[in-house]
């Protein structure tokens, strides 16, 4: 058994307790937050575990094998670090910390230790998008030449108030706050770029970007361009689709399905048009507390991470995986900030 | 069991949202082809932008609505920017005077609760708030967000579907509902906790699509209650027939399905 505490019971950490709370091999023990009156409210929704508005107290008196960290994001950092020194196993939600250089600071000190790490890029277990990957990696459509990404939704429609909105509490706009997604996905597929390049626009925003349109360019020949806006009326659910043009055809991937367009066959698909819908795809057992959110991908998040602190086994969203993504994020700010190409080192 | 006789097929409203209220033969259209298909009623998450559009076509074909309620969706929405109190205030200053005052009047023995940010107590006033839009189209069901179902579900929290199937009945005198995407939890802890009276709303289809935890969890716990049970995304996202999945859920007993378009009868028969 897993005994988890959670920092933080705001909309994720009370999604994470509740996930948590359904999975056999974990147990929330005890949870906190700095809000006193969160106290009364988290026991009236049916949680028992002891509360306190400090998460070092809390780690102070629990016994626990892992923290789940569901705060702001300009608080990552230290409490990561306060989990890591109690040799914590640590799930943080994404973007790991507000600075890159913070996020890599957190991702080296785990390098010898043995603690499963998790980071909240939760597309990565997302049906499609998982199958998706499988399917470039087997090479579906051949080598990869270029691809289109675009990352909507319907969240800044005026200007708006709130941490999230204040770059220094939450690292960044849209493109910290949803299309860090995408990037993950896009390392995950193709590794680092080369070169980024990106315009990020205020539309409603007076502190933060609401649009962004992002080129990527990769070794191998490999360009991509990624569009992304939280102005967009009528997307009420975050929606990101990939197009990736290859040798051999061409693959979409969005929510709820997989488009293939083949000029040849491959892995038994004869050539022409396929679709492959979620519900073709096998999954485990889950619990959804949201499908048209990705429901099913947070709890296998979950799962994933509480398996890997039983067994030691990787989990795809680990520090190490979430750095790749945000040195990519760290590229794109500072490639609008300089009106110029950022070249990745080491990428 | 198999049921015997036709499904039922209710409408969800998300299937009118494409409708042109300002083209009178567009809305005409689609009130022709809800009579004529005898669909009678209507599954409705509360938005105040569709709000007219459904007054509209309840006045032309009689049809009775469902209400799905607290939109969590569009609520946790509101609640990034203007927190859980003013989300909720926003939704309070939509209601006519006579619906704030009778909401007050109701709620006045829950101010301590609230003031202590009591979650049942909080959850069931935003819904009776959401509710005070909705009461003029007398309805006779009322559906809880499956959002809220699922996390109650998750955390043991019997007693948020004991107060919703007590204010349901005991105050606005409906039926209570249930949407769930975990049906295969969801029934077997309503009878662990002694809940009985409410109709239980979740995916079913042949695919086991959206059914959690698992399509063999989700049967099992179908052909073992006696609860009504009313099936969703029986189409599995369009990826099959709907003959296909109304024949399926008739193998589980099940008499009613919502869809999210009005199908002609012959379309509609296994």
């Amino acid at each position: 058994m897993i005994r988890v505490g959670v920092v933080g019971l705001g909309k994720m950490g009370l999604a994470h307790t509740a996930i948590l709370s359904t999975i056999p091999d974990a147990r929330v023990v005890a949870l906190a937050d700095t809000d006193r009156r969160l106290g009364a409210a988290v026991r009236s929704m049916g949680l028992r575990q002891p509360f306190y508005t400090s998460a070092e107290e809390m780690l102070d008196r629990e016994t626990l094998d892992a923290g789940f960290v569901c705060t702001p994001t300009f608080t990552h950092f230290d409490l990561v670090q306060l989990c890591l020194s109690r040799n914590l196993h640590v799930f943080v939600e994404k973007p790991m910390t507000i600075r890159y250089e913070q996020s890599k600071l957190v991702a080296n000190a785990m390098k010898g230790r043995r603690l499963v790490t998790g980071a909240g890029y939760f597309f990565a277990y997302r049906r499609t998008f998982r199958y998706a990957g499988e399917l470039l990696r087997q090479g579906m459509i051949g080598t990869p030449r270029a691809f289109r990404g675009v990352v909507q939704h319907t969240e800044v429609l005026s200007p708006k108030k709130g941490w999230p909105f204040n770059p220094r509490l939450s690292g960044g706009g849209v493109v910290t706050n949803l299309t860090s997604h995408l990037l993950f996905l896009l390392s995950d597929y193709f590794g680092q770029p080369r070169a980024v390049s990106a315009d990020l626009r205020q539309i409603h925003s007076s502190s933060v970007e609401d649009e962004a349109t992002i080129r990527l360019r990769y070794e191998h020949g490999l360009e991509g361009v990624v569009e992304s806006s939280w102005c967009v009326p009528g997307k009420p659910i975050l929606e990101i689709t990939l197009s990736v043009e290859g040798n051999d055809g061409v693959l979409t991937v969005g929510h709820r399905e997989i488009r293939i367009e083949l000029s040849q066959a491959r892995l038994n698909f004869p050539p022409g048009h396929h679709r492959i819908h979620e519900s073709d795809i096998p999954s485990k057992p889950t619990i959804d507390l949201n499908p048209d959110a990705g429901g099913e991908a947070y709890y296998l998040q979950d799962l994933d991470f509480i398996s890997a602190c039983k067994n030691g086994a990787a989990i795809r969203n680990s520090f190490e995986a979430a750095l790749r993504a945000e040195q990519v994020l760290d590229a794109i700010y500072r490639s609008a900030q300089e009106r110029a190409t950022i070249t990745l080192e080491n990428a | 069991m198999t049921a015997s006789g036709p499904v039922e097929l209710i409408l969800e409203a998300d299937g009118l949202r494409d409708t042109d209220k300002t083209q009178q033969d567009d809305l005409s259209r689609q009130c022709s082809l809800i009579t004529t298909t005898g669909i009678r009623r209507l599954v409705w998450t509360y938005e105040p932008g569709v709000e007219p559009l459904i007054r509209q076509v309840q006045r032309q074909t009689g049809i009775a609505v469902i209400p799905v309620l607290p939109n969590m969706a569009a609520y946790v929405r509101d609640t990034i920017e203007m927190g859980v109190v003013g989300a909720a205030l926003l939704r309070f200053r939509r209601l006519s005077f006579g619906a704030r005052f009778r909401l007050a009047i109701t709620n006045a023995t829950n101010a301590f609760r609230v003031l202590r940010r009591e979650f049942n107590t909080g959850a069931l006033i935003l819904l009776e708030t959401e509710l005070g839009r909705v009461l003029p189209l007398r309805p006779r069901e009322i559906m809880l967000h499956p959002t809220l179902t699922d996390f109650a579900l998750a955390l043991d929290n019997h007693r948020l579907f004991e107060q919703f199937t007590d204010l349901c009945q005991n105050r606005y005198g409906v039926r209570p509902w249930l949407k769930t995407h975990n049906v295969g939890l969801l029934l077997p802890a309503l009878s662990r906790w002694g809940i009985e009276g409410a109709t239980v709303v979740a995916p079913f289809n042949p695919k086991g699509y959206w059914m959690h935890p698992s399509k063999d969890a989700c049967e099992e716990a179908a052909r073992g209650t006696t609860i009504q049970l009313v099936a969703t995304e029986v189409d599995a996202d369009g990826t099959i027939p709907l003959a296909e999945g109304l024949a399926y859920i008739q193998t589980l007993g099940l008499r009613a399905a919502i869809v999210s378009r009005p199908e002609p009868l012959q379309d509609r028969t296994p």
